[in-house]
């Protein structure tokens, strides 16, 4: 397995999935941290919204943006939650 | 009363005294509901209806860790928390929480720390519907993303 060939299962939700259209892709990257990758997604079609304003859950937990990412992970990102 | 993970999501409608039944316990002497209600209006717009949207894996572990902490914290016998999912209209319950304890001061302030949690840690998102046909995905402004 070399970096190049690792794949992300990323889900979008709420603003993230409108601005896809779509709920989720698998992604093929070389990013070692949550926040290259979110660069090189954001590069390819921009997102809209900076990282500042975006939290990163992996594997369904929260993480900062440095964690390193791996084969197999699954990445949501996270706008400010408006439940209640 | 032996609960199991008390949290959950619900596209159809909240019924309450479905609900309410859920928490008899003969050892509590206080219940103490809270219901987050659809209002038509939010910071000066006229709303006509709203979706919410969760990210059901995380939501549903989010949810059940800020139950079991509400649980241990004010020594509760029980407590539920159901949130809606989808499409919901003016006066829809979009939250409903409830608590049960021995006396009342745990059972009123669990169920403000359920809410306040919820609100803070659980991923759901709320897109409004507007009078003039505009729709926004809003948050609290209290929010702060690090």
């Amino acid at each position: 397995m070399t970096a190049a060939s690792k794949r992300i299962r990323v889900e979008y939700y709420a603003q993230f999935r409108e601005m896809r259209k779509s709920p989720g892709e698998d992604v093929a990257t070389s990013a070692a941290t949550a926040i290259e990758f979110y660069r090189e997604l954001d590069a390819r079609h921009p997102f809209g919204v900076t990282a500042a304003q975006v939290r990163i859950a992996l594997n369904g937990k929260l993480v900062p943006w440095e964690t390193a990412i791996t084969d197999g992970d699954t990445v949501v990102f996270l706008t400010p939650f408006g439940g209640g | 009363m032996n609960q199991p993970s008390a949290f959950q999501l619900s596209p159809e409608p909240i019924d309450t005294s479905l609900l309410s039944r859920g928490l008899l316990d003969a050892a509590a002497g206080a219940f103490v509901s809270f219901e987050g209600r659809v209002r038509n209006n939010n910071e000066g717009r006229q709303v006509l209806s709203l979706e919410y949207e969760a990210y059901v894996d995380m939501a549903m572990r989010e949810g059940a860790t800020v139950i079991e902490e509400a649980t241990r914290r004010f020594d509760l016998i029980g407590a539920l928390c159901v949130h809606r999912t989808g499409l919901l209209s003016i006066g829809d319950i979009a939250v409903w929480i409830g608590a049960i304890s021995g006396h009342r001061e745990e059972a009123f302030a669990a169920c403000r720390f359920i809410i306040d949690e919820v609100k803070l840690r659980v991923p759901i998102w709320k897109k409004e519907h507007y009078v003039d046909g505009s729709t926004d995905w809003v948050a609290p402004p209290s929010v702060d993303t690090p």
